[in-house]
C-alpha cells in the first residue's frame, strides 16, 4: 500500500510535508519553470514587508565550507504589489500559499498581516521575527521574549482565517523559551530554524566579504543545529501543546528530511537545496515516500518524533 | 521572469589544458538543446555528486563500520552551489552532430573540480540562462573586447557577427602571454605600440585579434583598452559596435571610451556571485542607471543580464578577485 503522505499544519491541509523555504523560491514562477508546484506540500514565498525593499548593497552572497553565507536584506516587491501582481498567479496553482510577513514595527507586522488574512489564496502567515540582515526590527522581536509576546499576540488578534505560523531564530542562548512564548501567544505553528549569524572574510584584503559585513548562514552545514533545536523544541514545547514544527535547516535529501521528522518536525522546508537543484523539494517528497514504504510506515505523520531511545 | 532553463545532464566530449590556467571543455550538444551567443550555463561541481550515492541507501549498507561518518555533505567532493559558465559557441559537425563549447579558468574549488573531469563523464548543467547578445546592434564594423575568461562568450557571437556580414575584430588582454588560453600561430612576438591583428587561431574560426600583454611580452605592451585605442588610431571609429566580456574595472575602461567616442552600443556580459542563477536568490543585483529618485534601479545578472548595455551600467568593481 501506498503510505499516506498528508500532514496537518494549523489550519492547512498539506498533501505532504515538504514546503519550500522562505527567501529560496521566489514568489512561485522562476521554479515552476522545474515543476508543477502541486507537487509541494505548501508554497511559502520572499518576505513580504509593507513597502518594497531593495535590499542590501552587493556583495550579498558568498559561499563557505558546506554553507552559504547570504545578506540580502528582505528585497522584495512590497505589500501592494505582491497582492496585485504576484498572489493572483500562486492562489491558481493548486497549492497552499503560506505568505512570509517582515517588518519593522509591531504595527506593521499586523497591517501586512491582516492585509494578507483579507486575501483569498493565503492559506498561511509565516511571522519572520528573524531576519538577521536588517537594521532594525525583525530579529529584535525574535530574540526578546517580552519583544516576541508583543507582535506575536498583536498579528494574532488580527488574523482570522489563515494559519499562523512563527518562524524563530536560532541566534539565541537557548530557543525553548521563546518557542513557548510564541505558542503560548497564539502560533499555530513554529518553523525553526532561520539562517545561523556569521561572517566570511577575505584575508588578502582584509576585508569582510559581505558588504553587510555579517549574514546568514545556510546550507547542510548547519543541518545538526537546525536538527538539535526541532528536538529541544518538540520534547519541550510542542508535544504537549500539540503545536507542529516546520523543520528547516540545510536539507538536500529526503534522508535529511526524514531525519527532522524523527527528531519532532511535522513537516520540513527546502531552501538552500532549491538553489542547487531547483527541483529539489518533489525530489525530497519521493524519497520520502520511499522511505516510508521501505520501513512499513503506513503514514508521514507517524515519523513525526518517532525517534528511538 | 520565469527561467526558459532546463536541467540537462551533458556529456563531456573533450577537455583540453590550456595557458597557465584554462581548460577547454566541449560538452554533447542534445538535438532539442538551444543557446544563443551570450548565454550561459549553471554547472554543478562534484565528484562524484550525491544523486549518484543514493542518499536514501548510504545509510545502510550492511559491510559500513560503525560508528559510521555519514551524511552526504562529507561523502561528496562538491562545492554547494553551482558555477555559472558562459557559452563559448554552439558548434555543427559535418557529421550533423553539435556540441557546446566551454572555456573555464581554473581559479577555485569549481573550477578545479571541472578541470579534473574527463571525456565520457557527465555536468549536470542547467541552462541556457540570460538573455543573450543582441545581433542587430548597428555598426559595420564589431569590436569585440575580452579579459581572462571573457573570450569565452566571444567566441560564438564573432562567429554569428560574421555570418551575418560584419567585419569582426577580437581584441584580447592578459597580464602575461600564459593568460591566453588560444593557439596561437609560432613567431609572435612584441608589437609595441602597434596593433597587429593576428589571424588564422583555430579556437575563433579565422576571426583577426588583437592582443595586449600587460608585460608587453606579445602584441600591444599594456591592457586591452589601449589595444582597442591604438587599433582605433589606425582605422578610425566609425561604424563600430562593441561587445565586451571581462573584470569589471576593464568594462569600465571600455564604457569611458564608449561614452568618450559616442559609439552607438556596446554591450558588455556582467559577471556577479550567483546562488542560484534562475532568479530566486537575489545575490547577482546589479544597478542599472534609471530616471528615478535613487538615480538606478536593481537588475539581476542571471536574469536581465548578463547583457547589459555598457552605457546604463554602474560599474561598481566589487567583485574583483573572486574564486569561483
Amino acid at each position: 500500500m501506498k503510505p499516506a503522505l498528508d500532514v496537518q499544519v494549523g489550519k492547512i491541509r498539506l498533501r505532504n510535508p515538504v514546503m519550500t523555504a522562505s527567501g529560496t523560491a521566489g514568489y512561485g514562477p522562476e521554479l515552476a519553470a522545474f515543476f508543477d508546484l502541486a507537487e509541494l506540500g505548501a508554497f511559502v514565498t520572499k518576505a513580504v514587508t509593507r513597502q518594497p525593499r531593495a535590499g542590501n548593497e552587493t556583495p550579498r552572497l558568498v559561499e563557505t565550507r558546506a554553507g552559504l553565507l547570504n545578506a540580502i536584506g528582505l528585497a522584495n516587491v512590497g505589500l501592494d504589489a505582491f497582492l496585485a501582481e504576484k498572489l493572483p498567479w500562486l492562489r491558481d496553482r493548486n497549492v497552499p500559499v503560506i505568505v512570509n510577513v517582515a517588518g519593522t514595527t509591531v504595527a506593521e507586522y499586523v497591517e501586512v498581516a491582516a492585509a494578507l488574512d483579507a486575501a483569498p489564496g493565503v492559506a498561511g502567515i509565516e511571522l519572520n521575527i528573524s531576519c538577521p540582515n536588517v537594521k532594525q526590527g525583525g530579529l529584535e522581536f525574535g530574540r526578546s521574549e517580552p519583544g516576541l509576546r508583543e507582535v506575536v499576540s498583536a498579528v494574532r488578534a488580527a488574523v482570522r482565517r489563515a494559519t499562523l505560523i512563527v518562524k524563530l531564530t536560532p541566534n539565541v542562548t537557548d530557543i525553548v523559551p521563546l518557542a513557548r512564548a510564541a505558542v503560548e501567544s497564539g502560533a499555530e505553528a513554529l518553523t525553526l530554524i532561520n539562517t545561523l549569524s556569521g561572517m566570511a572574510i577575505n584575508a588578502t584584503k582584509r576585508r569582510a566579504i559581505l558588504a553587510n559585513v555579517s549574514g546568514g548562514l545556510s546550507g547542510p552545514a548547519i543541518k545538526p543545529v537546525a536538527l538539535k533545536m526541532v528536538y529541544d523544541v518538540y520534547r519541550n514545547v510542542a508535544r504537549q501543546a500539540r503545536i507542529p514544527i516546520i523543520g528547516v535547516g540545510g536539507i538536500q535529501y529526503a534522508s535529511d528530511a526524514v531525519e527532522f521528522l524523527l527528531a519532532g518536525a511535522t513537516a520540513v522546508q527546502i531552501g538552500t537545496a532549491s538553489f542547487v537543484d531547483p527541483a529539489a523539494a518533489p525530489a525530497v517528497v519521493r524519497g520520502l515516500e520511499q522511505y516510508l514504504a521501505a520501513n512499513s510506515f503506513a503514514r508521514a505523520a507517524d515519523l513525526t518524533g518517532a525517534l528511538e531511545s | 521572469m520565469p527561467s526558459a532553463a532546463k536541467k540537462w545532464l551533458l556529456k563531456i566530449l573533450s577537455s583540453r589544458l590550456a595557458g597557465d590556467d584554462f581548460v577547454w571543455l566541449t560538452l554533447d550538444a542534445p538535438p532539442d538543446w538551444q543557446s544563443r551567443p551570450g548565454q550561459f550555463v549553471n554547472i554543478r561541481c562534484c565528484e562524484p555528486c550525491a544523486d549518484e550515492l543514493s542518499p536514501l541507501s548510504l545509510d545502510d549498507r550492511p559491510d559500513a563500520p560503525w560508528p559510521r561518518t555519514r551524511g552526504l555533505e562529507i561523502a561528496e567532493r562538491s562545492t554547494l552551489v553551482r558555477r555559472p559558465v558562459s557559452i563559448c559557441d554552439l558548434r555543427t559537425h559535418p557529421d550533423g552532430g553539435r556540441e557546446i563549447v566551454l572555456l573555464v579558468r581554473i581559479v577555485g574549488p569549481g573550477s578545479r573540480i571541472l578541470s579534473a573531469k574527463r571525456p565520457g563523464d557527465t555536468l549536470d548543467c542547467l541552462g541556457p540562462i540570460g538573455n543573450a547578445f543582441n545581433l542587430d546592434a548597428p555598426g559595420r564594423r564589431a569590436w569585440l573586447i575580452g579579459g581572462g575568461c571573457g573570450i569565452a562568450p566571444l567566441v560564438g557571437l564573432g562567429r554569428a557577427l560574421v555570418a551575418r556580414g560584419r567585419e569582426v575584430t577580437l581584441f584580447y588582454g592578459g597580464r602575461d602571454s600564459g593568460k591566453i588560453p588560444l593557439s596561437l600561430p609560432p613567431g609572435l612576438g612584441p608589437t609595441g605600440t602597434q596593433a597587429v591583428p593576428v589571424t588564422g587561431i583555430p579556437e575563433l574560426g579565422g576571426a583577426p585579434l588583437v592582443i595586449a600583454t600587460e608585460d608587453g611580452s606579445l602584441g600591444v605592451k599594456g591592457l586591452v583598452t589601449d589595444a582597442l585605442q591604438a587599433y582605433a588610431a589606425q582605422t578610425g571609429w566609425d561604424d563600430v559596435a562593441l561587445f565586451g566580456c571581462g573584470p569589471d574595472r576593464m568594462m569600465s575602461a571600455v564604457a569611458t571610451l564608449v561614452a568618450l567616442h559616442d559609439l552607438p552600443s556596446c554591450q558588455v556580459s556582467m559577471e556577479n556571485f550567483m546562488g542560484c542563477a534562475i532568479g530566486v536568490c537575489l545575490s547577482c543585483a546589479t544597478k542599472v542607471r534609471a530616471d528615478n529618485t535613487a538615480g538606478f534601479v536593481t537588475k539581476f545578472v542571471c536574469q536581465d543580464g548578463p547583457i547589459f548595455e555598457a552605457r546604463d551600467v554602474i560599474f561598481e568593481q566589487k567583485w574583483e578577485g573572486c574564486k569561483p
